[in-house]
């Protein structure tokens, strides 16, 4: 049984003044097996995002069903977890009180919550950091932060909604090869929402490519280049291909958002 | 950036002085007629004489229990009603038009109204003062509430918040930089509130005594207890400011980055 089963899934916004709705993600038809790391890409707009977010069960579905291991999503849960673009840090609390946060509603004791900090904040580099604030952190440590509080909360699905976007190119990088660092270590299900190509071949088991709104799956695409993924997998003619094939898909819906 | 503030700090202390010092030489040029306007001179003697005399003291203190008394009651139900119009918008567009009408109505005109209500002593005072306050900290606590981030309580209920610990962990810590600052306008509201209704009615009071020496054409006294009223608000309201960014030490450094 897939991990998590999206099947015939549309997404309606509906705009409560104006009582206009649009259709944002339309027949979505998706498998991700356990501990398949998975990137959606897509044009803006295409409803990669609201995907995610119903994946979480902050969205309900308009028609269609989304299963995980088996079971409908009725609203957020402790076996996924989200990691936003722009971090969604609470300013007035330290980071390490920001880690805690999942495990916090959660109920946890003071003590159990020092120590899970503690753990997750050393894994993604940033124990010294526990007492200072995220006005304080770079960008790409304020996200390492969100990570830290995904995982905290010891989740099944790990979700990442352009978690990268909000930080310059060079950062990125780093961040990406940190982020495989991260999750070999336990090999989580992940669903990573990006714009970038490079960022979903470089990541993935599989990438799902999206259309322009209403979105729609365009195509799954496994990708075959071996892991651990360093620095040398961008030179493999693999890559190249996936690149070619991807720019290629999304090409035409550019055009299409383009209005061509 | 750090010249620049004393710079500013030496300006302003400079023309400060300048500006005692013209005010004393008044005294002696005539340039305004000095009955009505005294000098810092007789302003400080007249001021020691009232500190030295018990009775200022007693003027003193009923003043200070109306306005903490009010002050007090307005924070609470201010806060706990800013707080539900915040959270919940019905409750909003309920209170919304009584709201805007009493808001608009300037409290120095209702003044006679609550005297016929309360009396001439300290409980139509202490209503005014609350009446003053209450509207700041109502209003700036159901802003602040609302303004914060969305992102936020996405987040909170991605991670399972249930809508108090929502309120909690993340409204009500978000909200406070301007539910402080209702609370220090309130202060404000809230002096002008029991001066106006002691000078209008009262048996004592700093108003009353502000009336009284008004009335003999006593501008030192007068002025004296102006700077005096003066003084409590800007401690209180100096207060306030330091609390707030005692407990948001972040918000300042957002505004430097």
């Amino acid at each position: 049984m897939a991990h998590v089963s999206i099947r015939d899934l549309e997404i309606t916004y509906r705009h409560p003044q104006k009582n206009t709705e649009f259709v944002a993600i339309s027949g979505v038809n998706v498998d991700v097996e356990r501990g398949e790391f998975v990137t959606i890409v897509g044009p803006s707009g295409c409803g990669k995002s609201t995907l995610l977010l119903a994946i979480d069960g902050l969205l309900k579905p308009s028609a269609g069903e989304i299963l995980i291991a088996g079971r409908p999503v009725t609203g957020p849960g402790k076996d996924r977890a989200l990691v936003f673009q722009e971090f969604a840090l609470m300013p007035w609390r330290t980071n390490e009180r920001n880690t805690w946060f999942g495990n916090e509603l959660q109920g946890e004791k003071k003590q159990t919550l020092r120590e899970i900090a503690s753990r997750f904040l050393k894994l993604v580099g940033l124990e010294k950091f526990g007492q200072h604030y995220p006005h304080q952190l770079s960008g790409g440590m304020r996200q390492r932060v969100g990570i830290a509080r995904a995982l905290a909360v010891n989740p099944d699905i790990l979700l990442m909604d352009e978690p990268f976007g909000a930080l310059d190119a060079q950062t990125r990088e780093i961040m990406q090869t940190e982020l495989l660092r991260i999750w070999e270590e336990d090999r989580k299900t992940v669903l990573f929402v990006t714009h970038g190509i490079d960022e979903a071949i470089y990541l993935a088991d599989k990438i799902v490519v999206m259309s322009a709104r209403p979105g729609r799956v365009k195509e799954i695409i496994r990708v075959d280049l071996p892991r651990p993924r360093g620095m040398k997998v961008r030179e493999l003619p693999e890559y190249g291909r996936l690149r070619s094939h991807i720019w290629r898909l999304l090409e035409e819906e550019f055009a299409m958002v383009a209005g061509g | 950036m750090y010249t620049s503030l004393s710079m500013r700090q030496r300006w302003g202390i400079g023309s400060f002085i300048v500006f005692l010092a013209l005010w004393e030489l008044n005294r002696h040029l005539a340039l305004i007629k000095p009955d009505l306007v005294s000098s810092p001179g007789r302003v400080i003697v007249a001021g020691w004489r009232l500190l030295t005399d018990g009775e200022f003291y007693s003027h003193l203190y009923v003043s200070m229990l109306e306005l903490f008394c009010g002050f007090f009651l307005a924070v609470v139900s201010g806060l706990i009603i800013g707080a539900l119009i915040g959270r919940y918008r019905i409750i909003g567009s309920l209170f919304d038009p009584l709201q805007m009408a009493l808001y608009s109505t300037p409290t120095v005109a209702l003044v006679p109204l609550f005297v016929l209500w309360f009396g001439v002593g300290v409980g139509s005072k202490v209503f005014i003062v609350f009446i003053a306050s209450f509207f700041p900290v109502l209003m700036n606590t159901a802003s602040g509430i609302r303004q914060v981030d969305p992102l936020l309580t996405r987040m909170s209920r991605s991670f399972g918040a249930t809508d108090w610990q929502m309120f909690q962990k993340v409204l009500l810590p978000g909200a406070l930089p301007a539910i402080i600052t209702g609370i220090r306008l309130g202060w404000g509201r809230g002096i002008i509130g029991f001066v106006i209704g002691e000078m209008y009615v009262s048996l004592k009071g700093l108003g009353y005594l502000i009336r009284t020496y008004g009335n003999a054409v006593q501008t030192d006294y007068l002025f004296f207890l102006v700077v005096f009223v003066a003084a409590i608000g800007l401690i209180g309201t100096n207060l306030f400011r330091r609390l707030e960014q005692t407990l948001s030490p972040w918000r300042e450094e957002e505004g430097t980055r």
